[in-house]
This record gives C-alpha cells, sequence and structure tokens, in this order.
C-alpha cells in the first residue's frame, strides 16, 4: 500500500508540475544573481578582493542566502503551495471519488491513511529541497565555496537569527539542518490538507489551504513573523526566530494533524 | 526497452555529476586558499591585502598592539561622552548595550610615511559583528581622523569604539553569553584573515565573576 501510495505521489503530473516550478525558479536565480556574482564585470573587485572587500561566496550567494533577489522571494513565498501541490488534495479525491472506500476495503483503513500521510509527506519534502539543492550545486559551479565571515558583511545570516553560530562555524551543517526542517515543515504542511480535506468541499480550497494560512500568518504575527513558515523555511532568516520555538511549533501542528487523521481514520466507514 | 532508458539515465545522470564536479574544481582552483593568522593582546599585530582605499598593505610594514580591552554600559558610556545619547536606548526598540572600547597603538615600521585605516576593522565574536562607530570614536580621540598617517617610525595610540545591542540576539540569554564571549579584532579577512584575540572583556559595570557560570 505504502510504495503504491508513494509511486501514485511521485508519477503524478501535479508533482512534475510543482518540481518543474521549483526547479525553474532556481536555475533562473542561478542566472539572475549567481552567474553575475561569479563572470559579471560589475563584481570585479568583489571577485578579487580589493579594497578590502571579501569575495562572494556559494554561501551569501544562492538561493537560501539572498532573500531579497526576485525567484529566491518568490521561492519561499510559494513554497507552502508548492509542496501541497504534488499529493495533498488526493485525500479529498480519493474520497470523492470513492476510491478511498476501495482502498480501505481492501487493506483497512490505518494502512491507507499511513500510506497517504508518508506519501504526501515525502513528496512535498522533496518538492521543497530538491530545488535548493540544485541552486546549491548550480550557485557552486560559478562563485567559489568560501567560509562565510560576519565580518565581510555580506552573508545574511545575523547575530539574531537561530543557529547563526553555526552557520559561522559549520557552514555546511547549517545547510543541511535548514534542508532537514524545509523538509520536514513543508512535509507537516501538506499533511495538514488531509486535515483541511474534512473541512472544505472545495479541492482547490484544500490545497491552497496551508498556503493561504502561511500569507495571513507572514502579514499578521507583526514582530513574531520570524515564526511564519515563509519566514522560516528561508535559511537567510530576514525575521529572527528561536529555534526551540520554530521547533516546537512544528511539533505541534504534526502532533495535532496525527491525533485528527488517527480519529477520523478510526470513524472511517466505507458506506 | 525499460532497460536501455534506465541505461540512458544512469550514465546522463553519471556524466552530470562529473561535470558538476569539474566546473565547481575549476572555480574553486582561482581563489587561493584563505589562511588564518592570530595575533594575542600585546602582540604587534600586522596584516596584508588592500585597505579599503585600495592600498596594498604589505605585511609586517604597519604593526597593530592591542594594549587594552574593555566594555562599559550605557551609563559608563554616558559618563565617558556626556553629549552621546543612543536612539535605540532612549525610547527605541533596545533595552541594552555595551560600548566595548580596543586600545591600540599603531606602528610603523616602513621607511616612506604610511596611512591606517581604523575603519576597516571590526569586532567579532561568534556571529556577532560591528564596524568603528565612528560618533563616539571622534569624541574619545584626540585626532578624530579614522584614516591615521604615520611617518617612519610615528607611533599613534587610539582607541576604538564598537558597539553591540541585545536586539542584535534573539533571546536575553545569547546576549548576556555574548557578553562573555571572547572576540576577536579582526585587521584583514583577504587573502589572510588576521586577527587579535582579545578574549572576554573587561565589564565596568557588569559583574564579571557572573561570566563564568554562564558560558
Amino acid at each position: 500500500m505504502l510504495v503504491a501510495e508513494i509511486k501514485r505521489a511521485f508519477s503524478s503530473w501535479s508533482f512534475l508540475a510543482a518540481f518543474l516550478v521549483g526547479l525553474a525558479l532556481a536555475t533562473a536565480q542561478v542566472a539572475l544573481v549567481a552567474l553575475p556574482y561569479g563572470l559579471g564585470s560589475a563584481w570585479a573587485s568583489w571577485q578579487s578582493g580589493g579594497k578590502g572587500f571579501y569575495p562572494n561566496s556559494v554561501l551569501n550567494s544562492w538561493m537560501g542566502a539572498t532573500p531579497f533577489s526576485l525567484c529566491s522571494a518568490l521561492f519561499f513565498f510559494i513554497l507552502p503551495l508548492l509542496a501541497c501541490i504534488p499529493h495533498a488534495g488526493s485525500l479529498y479525491s480519493d474520497l470523492k471519488g470513492g476510491l478511498a472506500a476501495n482502498i480501505v476495503t481492501r487493506c483497512g483503513a490505518a494502512r491507507y491513511f499511513l500510506a497517504k500521510s508518508a506519501a504526501t509527506f515525502l513528496s512535498a519534502g522533496v518538492v521543497a529541497v530538491f530545488p535548493l539543492l540544485a541552486n546549491l550545486v548550480g550557485t557552486a559551479m560559478f562563485v567559489p565555496l568560501l567560509d562565510p565571515e560576519p565580518s565581510a558583511g555580506t552573508f545574511f545570516v545575523s547575530s539574531s537569527a537561530m543557529l547563526s553560530d553555526l552557520f559561522y562555524e559549520a557552514p555546511w551543517s547549517y545547510v543541511a539542518l535548514f534542508a532537514i526542517i524545509d523538509f520536514a515543515a513543508c512535509g507537516i504542511l501538506a499533511c495538514s490538507c488531509l486535515v483541511f480535506t474534512y473541512f472544505f468541499s472545495n479541492g482547490f480550497v484544500v490545497t491552497a489551504a496551508p498556503f493561504i494560512l502561511c500569507v495571513i500568518s507572514h502579514f499578521a504575527l507583526g514582530g513574531a513573523q520570524g515564526y511564519s513558515p515563509i519566514n522560516f523555511l528561508n535559511p537567510a532568516q530576514v525575521y529572527s526566530a528561536q529555534l526551540s520555538l520554530v521547533l516546537a511549533e512544528c511539533m505541534l501542528l504534526a502532533t495535532a494533524e496525527a491525533a485528527f487523521l488517527a480519529w477520523r481514520c478510526r470513524r472511517f466507514e466505507v458506506l | 526497452m525499460r532497460r536501455w532508458r534506465v541505461t540512458a539515465a544512469c550514465i546522463l545522470a553519471t556524466a552530470t555529476a562529473i561535470a558538476c564536479i569539474a566546473r565547481i574544481a575549476y572555480v574553486n582552483e582561482s581563489f587561493p586558499d584563505i589562511t588564518e593568522r592570530s595575533f594575542g593582546i600585546g602582540d604587534a599585530a600586522f596584516y596584508s591585502g588592500e585597505d579599503s582605499s585600495g592600498q596594498t598593505v604589505v605585511p609586517g610594514e604597519v604593526r597593530v598592539t592591542v594594549t587594552g580591552f574593555r566594555a562599559i554600559g550605557y551609563d559608563g558610556l554616558k559618563a565617558l561622552v556626556p553629549d552621546y545619547e543612543d536612539s535605540l536606548i532612549d525610547g527605541g526598540p533596545a533595552s541594552d548595550m555595551r560600548a566595548f572600547l580596543v586600545e591600540v597603538a599603531l606602528d610603523n615600521h616602513a621607511r616612506e610615511a604610511r596611512t591606517v585605516h581604523v575603519r576597516d576593522f571590526s569586532l567579532e565574536s561568534g556571529a556577532w559583528t560591528n564596524g568603528l562607530y565612528t560618533p563616539v570614536y571622534v569624541a574619545l580621540n584626540e585626532d578624530p581622523a579614522t584614516i591615521v598617517t604615520l611617518a617612519p617610525g610615528q607611533t599613534e595610540k587610539r582607541t576604538l569604539v564598537y558597539l553591540a545591542y541585545d536586539i542584535q540576539t534573539n533571546s536575553p540569554k545569547r546576549w548576556k553569553r555574548l557578553l562573555c564571549s571572547d572576540f576577536s579584532l579582526i585587521l584583514s579577512l583577504f587573502p589572510e584573515k588576521c586577527s587579535v584575540k582579545l578574549g572576554c572583556p573587561a565589564q565596568v559595570d557588569f559583574d564579571e565573576r557572573n561570566c563564568d557560570a554562564r558560558r
């Protein structure tokens, strides 16, 4: 059941569409930002380290470090939506079309819900993280792999950002940790669509609900803006947040989703 | 048919990976490895590279000796510079601040006059960093110029000022940890990172003994 559901998630047109949108933004960011940084004559003195400048590095040129470049800003803004497109709305269509009842009759509600959640989580995580990693590699093809230096003043991670000390001490661990956070957070956000399936009677609204909530929180949280997924998913961290609170937020959401789906699973009726 | 597709995909993926690795190696080959040179308080530190005016600094010609490092609070800073007002503290978003004062002696060991751009130096501790705070630097030093011209063999003393605010950290705990952490005065970053390890500052209006417990 799990393999079939994962296969279904990863071979769907919606997965391909979301994946290609993310990859297109990642590629455009390399062309518009990393390429001029690495080869453009306007950045010549930065490239040579003249006039006391610290040369641009992959770690201040890639998508996760240039929050105000068009492609990067757009990617992180629509990331909660991209993550939900591949498979998050499939429970709604399964229930509506009667496929869910067929599958549950054969293998049980628990296995169906578990497989559905796992496939949704994995497909969302891949759609979120793969473009970032591709962009990192693409940027490294034009800009050198120099260690970040706080005194250079060109690295976006400030001392008020979460894990900022780690960024300057072990930058690749920081990137890896953010990849894990993005994978997990996008997976959890996508799984919230499974919950919204029971609250809305429109497939589009079910898929877009987490994105709409993220946008509302982005504008409504005021000083606590850093806790909106749109902000904490971005390794550049324009708005500061605390790691413990971000993890608590994700854990709370994941627990609430698991509890709700477990309850719906127990009450699932084929007819 | 399916096997051919898989084989073709594997060959394409391997070729792409090799091309990427080769390109990344090529980009990094043209950049020198950044070496690190650090000095202690009292050492005659030197640095290299270009200063912000584009002049090449010959290592050893200009030497920077740190003779003191202390931190003072807002009240201490106001006592030192009576006219000083900080808009970030007075009705601003910050509730606490420190001014880090670094006493330096600048020596010219070259046979010609040399200039030292003290505004190029910055203070650093972990992820926190700040540049020279010119308004207080001007008030504390008799010669307010941030570009110090030294005749051959001449020595000049300066007090460098760097400000830190609690809003530069994301929690009171991290702010207190920052005040008790080790600092470095960064003289140059590229192609050689030259710094003076200053350690924890002497705290004038802050209980220094608490630092050991907070580390």
